[in-house]
């Protein structure tokens, strides 16, 4: 396997200002952040919180999750 | 619900629930992902678009709110000349890190431009971008960057 000088081993880098890879894509709103994918088949989650502000849970009826694909 | 109304300069009609966010149909229906969710309480500004050549938070707006106006997103505004000076300068300055937040700050500096309300003082560019935040806090070259741009 042969591996290609990086900048700093070949000496390119040095004594240069480098540009950012990544800025063009993020500054046209084009770069793909986590929020921004979809795979197919993917689920969404959401957090289900306590309608009751103290209360003491007795059994938790996750039927209608579990139900879900 | 139908709403009608233009996006980066294209006439669209829009089917959306009454309460529906605009941010919800630029970035799902229209697969305009350059407005962000962050904060969802109008105050972080990575869902900045603009209606009429104001800045707004997308994720606050309803889509009925754009009827009959001009929506302009970052993937617009990035198809114009003024763009192209932000671009050069912002990348120059290094005025952006994770890039989260950049977006929503070109579209607030381009209205600034447009409309004249910036100057080349700290305290100006400051106030002036209050409504958008940068989590990585690289601020200085952002309001170095801007400064150049109020020049």
């Amino acid at each position: 396997m042969s591996v290609a000088p990086s900048p700093s081993e070949t000496g390119a880098a040095l004594g240069h200002s480098v540009g950012r890879k990544d800025a063009d894509e993020k500054m046209r709103g084009a770069a793909r952040y986590v929020g921004d994918r979809t795979v197919p088949g993917m689920l969404h989650g959401k957090v289900l919180r306590s309608e009751v502000a103290a209360g003491r849970i007795r059994g938790i009826d996750a039927s209608a999750a579990e139900a879900m694909p | 619900m139908s709403v009608r109304t233009t996006v980066n300069g294209t006439p669209v009609t829009l089917e959306a629930d009454p309460g529906e966010l605009l941010l919800d149909v630029l970035r799902g229906e229209l697969g305009l992902i350059g407005a962000k969710r962050s904060c969802d309480v109008q105050v972080c500004g990575t869902c900045t678009v603009l209606i009429d050549g104001r800045p707004v938070s997308a994720c606050t707006t309803l889509v009925h709110e754009a009827r009959d106006r001009s929506v302009l997103t970052i993937e617009g505004l990035a198809e114009t000349p003024e763009f192209a000076r932000i671009h050069e300068v912002f990348t120059r300055h290094l005025a952006l890190q994770c890039g989260y937040c950049t977006p929503g700050m070109a579209l607030t500096v381009s209205a600034l431009l447009a409309s004249g309300d910036l100057a080349d003082d700290e305290a100006t560019v400051r106030e002036a971008l209050a409504g958008n935040v940068c989590r990585c806090t690289g601020y200085r070259a952002i309001i170095d960057a801007v400064r150049e741009l109020a020049r």
